[in-house]
């Protein structure tokens, strides 16, 4: 057994969420990915124990120590089966998935994720995997499935490994050394306070429109309430929607970030703040989560673990700006909260909730978005492949989007997860419309103003 | 001063400091990110205690660009 070691911001992000909700399975992210060709599942049970070797997080394990989370690595251990699982329907597959997509994993168990093979419905094989989210983020699961699979591939043909993979050992280490940065840190908190300073107490604008806020604020005889109770522990049961944009549009979209070099992410937050504030009073001041990956150095981008962190994106934009102005602005912020990503979220959320007196079931985002720069690499050849996540069931936020390019349509894929006490399916569906809309208008002609695109939202 | 730069470089993409001279780009020839690019900014600012207006960092291009951004806002 290694070092016992501290839970690294990341995790202590993560971890903070089970403060919005009674139900475990909010910190685990099951996901699934499959190929249009047959696996040899006892090849991939091979692969999968030197990839256990290899991927260091996947030997990490939790205890509470006197009331508090602590990890180490196991040295080593072996899987000796992973079942394999035949489906025969869409319907069959799925409803299997979720259930167990809805079942905690018991990290504080030694069960720190579940994993299945399985022969899918339409003639695909692939794996399943429901893996902790102190363990790994989206992308370390997108780096697992490609490492496994070059596993599988060096066993198949007969050819070379891939190349090693970094620790997240060492990565933590590295972690809860820049913790002790504070000159760091003071430098952050200063950034934050004037950041959230700036335009007074920001204000709800959710997807669904007003009416929730108007609800709060007669129910808390509180007419000037900006901040309404978006967590509810107990209300938490969410649905899932998985909607496409078109090989055609998604490839546009992509084009258009790569000659630009922006990222896709900024371009989907500038398009659903636009929705947001078209249907609530036009306000230019929105407020949502981007979840990002700390994967900075070439290191981090071939190693495991969880090093997610939520970035609190404010904007307030004008209509008179273009989509072009607007959506530098969109940057502008981005790149000043990538500059202080050391400073955890916990501080920064605590900071917000201590500046307007939030209670912690208070949430200002309307929204959280996570960009997964899928690729067809997953596979390492060009076949088809298909990868998409599950519905927890439960979840805090009232809507999170995973925005990933989708290689088996050549388009993007979002896959919403949303609490249906306070979303419903026509307004996701009608928010990914517009999302949509908004981006193909602005793309066409960056100099359309947010006035004019305000105007063409429809619900 | 390219030194340092090239060690800080170093630990965003995995290349030999020798490759890199100040006529590398470090978009094209390092492929590096908005993300990497601002941390790199960062890393650049902390250690020759200077600020680096993002406006600016975004428009470096060459590892010559960040030397002589580095000279123009040094005490």
């Amino acid at each position: 057994m290694s070092e016992l070691y501290n839970l690294i911001p990341s995790q202590e992000n993560i971890y903070t969420l089970v403060k919005y909700s009674f139900h475990k399975q909010i910190v685990q992210v099951p996901s699934s990915v499959s190929f249009d060709y047959d696996i040899d599942f006892s090849l991939l049970l091979k692969a999968l124990n030197i990839e256990i070797e290899r991927n260091d997080c996947l030997r990490l394990r939790f205890k509470e120590v006197d009331g508090v989370i602590k990890e180490y690595f196991l040295p080593e251990y072996k899987i000796h089966r992973v079942p394999v699982l035949t489906f025969n329907t869409k319907e069959e597959q799925e409803k299997y998935f979720d259930k167990d997509a809805q079942t905690p994993v018991y990290f504080l168990k030694d069960e720190c994720y579940r994993i299945k093979f399985f022969r899918a419905y339409n003639g695909y094989s692939g794996i399943y995997f429901n893996v902790s989210h102190l363990v790994m983020d989206a992308m370390g699961i997108f780096i697992f499935y490609t490492d496994l699979m070059g596993v599988y591939k060096a066993l198949a043909t007969g050819s070379e490994l891939p190349p090693p993979m970094f620790r997240y050992e060492d990565y933590i280490k590295s972690e809860h050394e820049k913790m002790k940065n504070t000159a760091r840190l003071e430098k952050s908190a200063e950034f934050y306070k004037q950041y959230f300073a700036k335009g007074g107490e920001p204000g709800y604008a959710g997807i669904h429109g007003p009416e929730f806020l108007e609800r709060e604020r007669k129910r808390t005889h509180n007419p000037a309430l900006k901040v309404p109770t978006a967590y509810s522990p107990i209300y938490d049961k969410s649905a899932f929607l998985i909607l496409d944009i078109d090989a055609e549009k998604g490839q546009k979209i992509l084009s258009f970030c790569r000659e630009k070099s922006i990222a896709p992410e900024m371009l989907f937050i500038l398009a659903m703040r636009t929705y947001c504030s078209a249907v609530n009073y036009r306000t230019p001041d929105v407020f949502c989560n981007l979840m990002c990956g700390k994967r900075i150095t070439y290191k981090d981008q071939r190693m495991g673990g969880c090093v997610a962190q939520t970035l609190q994106v404010r904007t307030i934009i004008p209509e008179t700006d273009t989509f072009a102005e607007a959506l530098d602005e969109c940057l502008t912020v981005r790149n000043q909260l990538f500059r202080n990503l050391n400073y955890p979220f916990t501080y920064s959320r605590g900071m917000l909730m201590k500046m307007y007196n939030h209670k912690v079931i208070q949430g200002v985002s309307a929204f959280m978005v996570s960009w997964l720069p899928f690729s067809s690499a997953v596979n390492g050849s060009d076949l088809a492949m298909e990868f998409r996540t599950y519905n927890l069931g439960r979840y805090f936020n009232p809507l999170y989007a995973i925005v990933f390019p989708n290689p088996h349509t050549g388009g993007i894929s979002i896959n919403y997860m949303y609490r249906y006490k306070i979303v419903n399916e026509k307004t996701v569906r009608s928010f990914h419309k517009n999302t949509v809309d908004i981006i193909m208008k602005g793309i066409e002609n960056p100099d359309i103003t947010i006035r004019e695109l305000l105007n063409g939202v429809t619900r | 001063m390219l030194d340092k730069i090239r060690k800080i470089l170093c630990e965003f993409v995995d290349v030999a400091p020798e490759e890199i001279t100040l006529d590398t780009d470090i978009h094209t020839d390092l492929a590096l990110n908005s993300l990497e690019l601002v941390n790199f900014a960062v890393e650049v600012e902390e250690e020759f205690d200077v600020v680096i207006p993002d406006k600016e960092a975004m428009g470096i291009h060459t590892v010559g660009d960040v030397i002589n951004i580095v000279k123009k806002y040094m005490k």
